[in-house]
């Protein structure tokens, strides 16, 4: 392999956990994020010559996983979304058992958000993404962001209310 | 107004927005184990050799945001419109064609010879020979040449392949087969199966079905490591082939250690009344007991009540998980009088000072229930038997007593298990 293969080898390798991590919460779960991935960084190898340095790497890569993950949004039978519906956290008397099931509620709460609300959420609370640099890497307005932001937060807000300390109407 | 009693409307927004930040910040999404990650590592490494002997510029970035559909749609648009005048171009380029038009317009070609082969309608067929090609090709385009001549003489278009890296992306059935072996080896290794297990879990059902494959065609320590694996994804499916296993002496202890783990409450209820080796029976019945739910609790007593298993049962008795002895002193309330017996012969059996002492809490709270007394007589250990002579010295408790005597008779056609 060439020296100019292997620094571009590198640098795929140094983003692997982050677009994992990205695409588990895109996803909501391993095996397909997994999927995504893979097909990300095929897409990504073969068009890496494409990547004139405009924008960060990882950027320019969470946008090919960003496309990847609309296709496999539309690919995937939406019966199967309806099925996995979110699990109240189980009574427990272990504390920490309880916590890591509320902290996985909330995940799942998120990971069924409408796709576009999800990606906007994501990115900007957890990416820690400016607005405009979302809807650069989205191809959105700044002001869909703000509303597919907003109306992410007012669904987990109706959907997390029970898990909020100041209670909610329901 | 109280603090609990807050609405969202009540507050204001900005209080709703930290405390959602806060809670969206407590977030945890499932995390990819290592082999997930070597796996895209190890796909990377292959993408990235392919692609680099491979990388001209057929493949296009794809990295424009899908967003934009026109755009795409423009694009399938052109590919299609693309393979139709490259369909017609085949088309026009096809010697048989091409010389059926020169024939069929011949003065436009050379006037002298139309006569020559309208009147011999034999060579009107086309002949192939060079002298047709040299005709035809000036009329061909650059691109319509260069595919004729390659057509000609069977090479084909060098072109990179771009998409033979997808091939190498493994197929789901193949990812779930390193995913297997990859436990099994962890597995040999001696390691517990919650260890080496857990990334089987969320797909159940197609790893047991590969499983299956396994126990029946592996051999030695690969099989032993399929059978505890099966014991932690399995399902009520697998017991026959597990009981099936059992019955090589090398693998029994294996095999049945997974049949408790994959059984159902019901599933063991039915092997433990099927019969068959007493031992096995046992450790069945030990996995029913050890289990927590109001369905084992409920299947426990309607084995007791069962002549067949009661003595079995009351065997492992001190085996009961403190659920299933709640779930126990609970059904000294039900309805059914053959229930109440069975939790009191199951209760009785039991030499837990833990029992003991709530049983006679219970005699004491309760004063006027036969069911605690009948516990007590059924157990008929000294000490339970002392506190008993000491009820008796109450004329109050005569008649309660009595009527545990009376019921247990009935129901066991003695005086009680011990005495």
């Amino acid at each position: 392999m060439s020296e100019a293969n292997k620094d571009w080898e590198n640098l795929f390798q140094s983003q692997l956990p982050n677009a994992l991590r990205l695409a588990v919460k895109l996803t909501g779960n391993v095996h397909d994020a997994e999927d995504i991935l893979q097909e990300s960084l095929l897409r990504a190898a073969w068009a890496r010559e494409t990547f004139r340095g405009e924008c960060t790497f990882r950027t320019w890569l969470n946008r090919i996983i960003v496309n990847v993950f609309r296709t496999w949004v539309t690919s995937k039978p939406s019966v199967e979304t309806l099925l996995e519906e979110p699990m109240a956290p189980s009574d427990t008397t272990d504390e920490k058992n309880e916590q890591q099931a509320r902290s996985e509620l909330i995940a799942q709460h998120v990971s069924r958000l409408p796709e576009r609300q999800r990606e906007v959420l994501v990115f900007v609370t957890y990416e820690q993404m400016s607005p405009q640099d979302v809807a650069e890497l989205l191809g959105l307005t700044i002001q869909n962001v703000y509303s597919n932001l907003t109306a992410a937060r007012q669904q987990l807000r109706k959907t997390l209310g029970t898990l909020m300390k100041t209670g909610v109407d329901q | 107004m109280n603090a609990d009693s807050f609405k969202q409307s009540d507050l204001p927004e900005g209080d709703l927005d930290a405390e959602l930040d806060l809670l969206l910040s407590e977030a945890k999404w499932p995390e990819a184990d290592a082999e997930t990650l070597m796996r895209l590592s190890a796909l990377t490494t292959t993408a990235m050799q392919e692609s680099g002997e491979n990388l001209a510029t057929t493949v296009k970035p794809l990295i424009e945001v899908k967003s934009q559909q026109p755009k795409r749609w423009l694009v399938i648009c052109v590919s299609i419109a693309g393979m139709i005048l490259a369909f017609l171009a085949g088309r026009w380029t096809t010697p048989s064609d091409r010389q059926n038009d020169i024939v069929a317009k011949p003065q436009e070609l050379n006037p002298t010879k139309v006569t020559e082969t309208t009147l011999l309608p034999e060579q009107m067929a086309p002949s192939g020979d060079t002298e047709d090609k040299k005709s035809v090709t000036p009329f061909m385009s650059d691109t319509s040449k260069e595919a004729l001549a390659n057509n000609q003489s069977g090479k084909l278009t060098p072109s990179a392949d771009p998409v033979s890296a997808k091939h190498k992306r493994l197929s789901q059935r193949d990812k779930m087969k390193q995913q297997l072996d990859s436990v099994l080896a962890c597995l040999e290794e001696g390691q517990k199966a919650e260890t080496c297990c857990q990334t089987l879990l969320p797909r159940k059902a197609q790893f047991e079905y590969l499983l299956k494959e396994i126990v029946r065609t592996a051999t030695g320590q690969r099989q032993t490591a399929a059978i505890a694996a099966m014991g932690f994804v399995g399902s009520d499916g697998t017991v026959p082939l597990l009981l099936e296993i059992a019955e090589k002496p090398d693998l029994r202890t294996n095999a049945v250690q997974s049949v408790k783990r994959v059984s159902s409450e019901q599933m063991l209820a039915a092997l433990v009344v099927r019969g068959g080796d007493v031992a096995t029976r046992k450790e069945l019945l030990i996995e029913l007991a050890h289990r927590k739910t109001p369905q084992a609790a409920f299947i426990w007593l309607h084995l007791v009540r069962t002549p067949d298993c009661r003595d079995l049962c009351l065997q492992v008795v001190d085996e009961l998980s403190p659920e299933l002895v709640d779930l126990l002193f609970a059904e000294l309330d039900a309805p059914v009088i053959d229930d109440r017996i069975a939790a009191i012969q199951s209760l009785g059996r039991r030499v837990d000072e833990p029992t003991f002492r709530r049983t006679e809490l219970l005699c004491q709270n309760f004063p006027h229930r036969w069911e605690p007394v009948a516990i007590l007589m059924w157990n008929g250990s000294e000490t339970a038997m002392g506190f008993l002579a000491r009820l008796k010295k109450n004329p109050e408790r005569y008649a309660v007593i009595q009527t545990a005597v009376i019921q247990l008779k009935t129901a066991t056609g003695a005086g009680s298990g011990s005495q």
